[in-house]
């Protein structure tokens, strides 16, 4: 199997080269008469296709440099290759695409990718790349260069700055829209301000110290360039931070501390950088232009915030008003965004943090605007986009490092490595000591370790010391020394630091939504909070939180957001919600038809592959309440079963005033009903109409030309959820009802004719789902077992009716004798959940009512447990459901399912 | 008027105080200020309209439930120092070293019970927590949804079926959020 997927990696590598030696070595173009196209330019791909955009195919210049010689053939041709136009875009695709597939390839080859960080990955590929561009390319004629040679592409200062950090920027702006970055902001500020400037004030002059010591050894630089190297060597890259630490998962604090350090350190790098650009230039420095750097700083910083805020709000108006036309969203939200860097860019101010203050506001406001589907589509865009140019980006880092031009200095390289090293972690330490005095929740030592260490350096320093002046005597040197301490940083920081996270035992990032009471109550805990604050005058973080969110609803949100946007408790309850309408509607029937599938291969097969492929998405969307699963289900099924009884319902609605309770006892007294009445064949009847007349159909042929949650009448997103509920709603019900073996002896033999014992076995599934149901309502309402069986009719607070109470001790009797597949699913559920057994301790209990206690004490397990144990649950019900149907074709499916 | 105050407080109060809160002596003068100078009566005490005199609880939706908070332990409706710094101390930052019971997590939990549970039935019914909904989310939500949410609030928490959420439940219900640090202020020094 592995050797299947790392051939596939050295495929995919062998068609990296073959199209590099394609792609470069051009000589094989001139056969195939291509016509010319100058490659000799430095300025990379990206300004070549803005020349042939305005210059027609090619330019007048060169073609009668070169092309004398292939004139074109008149007449017609039937086979003919338009290289010279399309090779440009040709090369750029392939190596993006192949770039992109890099990942699938070291995502299939698990133990690397357990042991090594993916950047590491592609920077190793990086250089076999430019191994292989080094070689084939070297024996050509410097003259020939003026021919047909479309150059792979090479990493350029531009390019990285103005297409492939954006990406990746915009997705971590719209990912720190996070509360914990929020509450961290302070600490991140100081970090990324202080904590740099400490780093290069420090680190330039002690370099220029040791050179003049002579600890280095032959070299000579000036206390400005030495300056000029710290202050690009310093700053913590957002990529190379981003792409270790996203494999991590370590907690949120610590991700948005290490992460907003990295990304909101640019406008210091930048300005710094710049200054000590212009220090260089100049012979004597004298205090105002100190002053003016200070001044420069502010001014960059502040004019990347307000052009972010201006974009922001733009892209909020726009999105209030796209209700009509929503194609246009996405293109709002990215558009906007870029421009808010490119503006940035234009007047010299930091374009990341521009981008990130856009991106927050996106977050905030548009984010609430745009549908569903757009804001998925934005996701996935930006998601999308920045994986790629990740990929692309260490690839570049990898291919710059196979050049002629590199002048290795050992003595600079090693001190550069030791400083950048030492210095960091001498700082962070300071800081945090410093920082951690105001602070609630501090940090601790193993978590400032981690901090200091993550402090990898990446692709924004190369662009930096790329864009050195030429004539700048050590620049060769500084540029090796900047690549091996990437590289060095990537390397050796990036892959222990995975071990060091475990074994320093860093909290792990908390998986999972939050649950409605977390949700209202972490909002409760801000308000309370804030009081206290206000009662102590003591205007802290939550007192100015409390501000912002006042001013944010009273004026903000009426600008900004459409008037019918919800609040995230409304979308949380409505996740929740939805998810489990799902279950109530489908769960009883899907089951059914999991049971049906073994009997008709043929549909079977096509709904299989169908499910199969959507399976992988939504895994985690479905929480399963046991209590609530037919409950709240919908009502119109229940009026077209018959024997529907209300009585009981209506009298509990006076009493008790919740509609939980109506519904509770509606579908309680119905499923006593059905099982009573034991008529298999009309009940199948029954059941058949009432599943063909289920909202699944309505919902599948309404109009909805506006789009309203239209994602409900998506086929694969109702199969999907369906299927899932399905396999759940089948554990449940086989777990507590049956063994698997016993339902092999109903179920197998029957073959496709013999239809009616199947409408029995299926009325006789239902039926049994349902009084198990029924049971469980009854009890969950709070009266002990014993005053039911104890006091027939009304009790004083609970009014239970006669039938629910037959039909509890018929419903006992299945489950009594096969307790074998009840206590496998105990052993696999935390007895914590349990209800304490004192309640139904009573000797003179039949043993059929003890098991039917134990079943439902089973089933009264927390909903919160039951997600929790998802993966538990899953690989159970994968059991169960192999052992049941034994059925060939549900093994690969379980499989793809097991593997979420 | 600073000065003055801490002169009113005796030095075995303090000590009292700082033994039963964990309050350090500095944090205590620096309550007692604040408690004076939100005495606008000067009768050593604080009554409901002293709290709400604040500016800036008018704002919080919370806020009335945060100042009768302050009233559960006083019987005339009027809170002195002793009990205005107790019900401060849940609010300390949990450390490790120290073990005081006012700041534990169950106090600061019991606190946030306490804004729904107004009956003191050590419950909380559909309807507190309505009432708590309301508040917070104001016009936003229909009065239906907000039903449905309360509703699936407490069948979410409600592990012994009453349609109540008891104490313990509202705890375990919180068992994964970070009650220790959320609930904690950095209290002037």
């Amino acid at each position: 199997m592995s050797l299947l997927k790392i051939s596939s990696l050295v495929c995919e590598i062998c068609v990296c080269a073959v199209l590099a030696v394609w792609m470069t070595a051009g000589s094989s173009a001139a056969a195939l008469d291509i016509t010319s196209f100058d490659r000799n330019r430095t300025e990379g791909l990206d300004d070549e296709m803005l020349q042939e955009l305005s210059n027609g195919s090619h330019s007048p210049a060169h073609s009668s440099a070169c092309h004398e010689e292939h004139k074109p053939h008149d007449g017609i041709r039937l086979v003919s290759l338009r290289w010279s136009e399309v090779g440009v875009y040709y090369t750029i695709t392939t190596f993006v695409i192949i770039a992109g597939f890099t990942k699938l390839g070291f995502h299939h080859l698990r133990w690397v990718s357990s042991r090594v960080p993916e950047s590491c990955v592609l920077v190793v590929l990086g250089v076999i790349l430019g191994l292989i561009v080094f070689f084939t390319t070297r024996g050509v004629d410097p003259a020939a260069k003026c021919n047909n040679r479309v150059e792979l592409p090479h990493f350029t200062s531009d390019k990285f700055f103005f297409v492939l950090l954006p990406p990746i920027i915009l997705d971590s702006a719209y990912s720190l829209h996070d509360r914990a970055f929020f509450d961290n902001l302070g600490t991140v500020l100081v970090f990324a301000v202080i904590t740099l400037i400490t780093v290069i004030i420090i680190s330039g002059p002690s370099l220029y110290g040791l050179e003049v010591a002579g600890a280095m050894g032959n070299i000579s630089f000036t206390f400005a360039e030495s300056l000029v190297f710290s202050s690009l060597i310093s700053a913590v890259d957002p990529v190379a931070v981003l792409a270790i630490f996203q494999e991590l998962g370590v907690n949120k604090d610590l991700y948005f501390l290490i992460f907003g350090e990295s990304l909101l350190n640019d406008g210091v790098t930048v300005v710094m950088y710049n200054t000590m650009q212009a220090f260089m230039s100049m012979s004597m420095v004298t205090a105002g232009q100190y002053a003016l750097a200070i001044i420069a700083f502010f001014i960059v910083v502040c004019g990347g915030i307000f052009i972010g805020i201006f974009f922001g709000c733009l892209t909020a108006l726009i999105t209030k008003s796209t209700t009509d036309v929503r194609v246009v969203e996405p293109l709002a939200m990215l558009g906007l965004a870029y421009l808010s860097y490119l503006t940035a860019e234009l007047f010299h101010f930091s374009g990341i943090i521009s981008l990130i203050v856009c991106g927050l506001l996106q977050a905030h406001y548009a984010f609430n605007n745009i549908s569903q589907k757009s804001y998925t589509c934005v996701k996935y865009f930006t998601k999308m986009a920045s994986a790629t140019c990740d990929t692309i980006i260490f690839m570049f880092l990898g291919m710059v490092l196979v050049s002629d031009d590199h002048v290795w200095h050992t003595g600079f390289v090693l001190w550069s490595i030791v400083l950048c090293f030492i210095y960091r972690f001498i700082v962070v330490f300071v800081l945090t000591g410093i920082m951690n005095n105001y602070r609630v929740k501090k940090i601790g030592k193993e978590e400032q370790f981690i901090t200091a260490y993550g402090g990898l350096r990446g692709a924004v320093a190369f662009s930096l010391v790329n864009m050195l002046d030429k004539k700048l005597k050590p620049r060769k040197i500084f540029v090796t020394t900047t690549l091996v301490v990437i590289l060095a940083t990537i390397f050796l920081q990036g892959m222990t630091i995975k071990p060091l996270v475990n074994l320093l035992q860093i909290q792990k990032r908390r998986v999972g939504r939050n649950n409605l009471n977390e949700e209202i109550n972490g909002t409760a805990m801000d308000h309370i909070m804030a009081g206290v604050e206000e009662i102590l005058g003591q205007h802290g973080d939550f007192y100015l939180r409390e501000l912002m969110i006042h001013y944010n609803d009273k004026y903000l949100k009426k600008w900004f957001l459409r008037p019918s946007c919800e609040t995230k408790l409304q979308r949380l309850f409505e996740k929740i919600a939805i998810s489990e309408h799902y279950a109530h509607l489908y769960g009883p029937v899907a089951m059914i038809e999991d049971k049906v599938k073994p009997l008709c291969p043929s549909i079977k097969k096509g709904q299989r592959t169908r499910v199969s492929s959507f399976s992988e998405s939504h895994s985690d969307e479905i929480l399963i309440n046991p209590r609530l699963r037919l409950e709240s289900g919908d009502h119109g099924d229940a009026h077209n079963l018959p024997g529907l009884i209300n009585d009981g319902s209506v009298q509990l609605r006076k009493k008790r005033g919740s509609v939980l309770h109506v519904r509770q006892s509606r579908v309680a007294s119905e499923g006593s009903q059905l099982s009573l009445s034991h008529q298999s064949s009309h009940d199948a009847q029954t059941l058949r109409k009432a599943f063909r007349s289920n909202p699944y159909n309505k919902l599948h042929y309404k109009y909805n030309p506006n789009l309203v949650e239209e994602e409900d009448q998506e086929l694969a997103e109702h199969l999907h959820r369906r299927h899932l509920n399905a396999r759940r709603m089948s554990r449940l019900a086989t777990s507590s009802r049956a063994p698997p073996y016993d339902y092999q002896r109903q179920f197998t033999p029957v073959d496709p004719t013999t239809d009616l014992d199947l409408q029995d076995g299926v009325a006789e599934l239902v039926e049994r789902h349902f009084a198990r149901r029924r049971t469980m309502s009854t009890l969950r309402r709070g009266a002990p077992l014993q005053t039911c069986y104890s006091s027939p009719g009304p009790g004083a607070d609970y009014p239970v009716s006669m039938q629910i109470l037959q039909a509890l001790q018929e419903a006992a009797e299945p489950c009594s004798s096969l307790p074998d597949m009840r206590t496998q699913a105990d052993a696999t559920e935390e007895p914590s959940h349990m209800r304490p057994p004192s309640v139904f301790s009573d000797p003179g209990r039949s043993v059929a009512t003890e098991e039917l206690i134990k079943e439902i004490e089973l089933e009264s397990i927390e909903p919160a447990s039951l997600t929790d144990n998802t993966e538990n649950s899953r690989s159970e019900e994968e059991a169960l459901l192999a052992s049941i149907t034994e059925v060939d074709s549900s093994a690969p499916n379980a499989e793809t399912e097991g593997k979420e | 008027m600073g000065n003055k105050s801490s002169l009113m407080l005796q030095e075995q109060d303090i000590k009292d105080i700082q033994e039963e809160t964990g309050f350090l002596p500095g944090q205590i003068e620096r309550l007692y200020s604040r408690f004076t100078s939100l005495d606008k009566g000067d009768n050593g005490s604080l009554s409901r309209e002293d709290f709400l005199r604040i500016p800036e609880l008018a704002i919080n939706p919370l806020g009335d439930r945060i100042v009768h908070a302050f009233f559960k332990e006083s019987e005339d409706d009027h809170v002195n120092f002793r009990q205005f710094v107790r019900v401060l101390a849940h609010f300390r930052p949990i450390k490790h070293n120290q073990e005081n019971n006012l700041n534990a997590r169950e106090e600061k939990l019991r606190f946030a019970f306490k804004m729904y549970d107004l009956d003191d039935d050590e419950r909380i019914s559909r309807e507190e927590l309505l009432a708590v909904l309301h508040m917070m989310v104001g016009e936003n939500i229909s009065d239906e949804q907000l039903n449905s949410i309360a509703e699936r609030t407490i069948l979410e928490a409600d592990t012994d079926g009453d349609q109540m959420i008891s104490f313990e439940e509202f705890c375990a219900a919180l068992e994964r959020s970070d009650v220790e640090q959320k609930m904690s202020i950095k209290f002037l020094k």
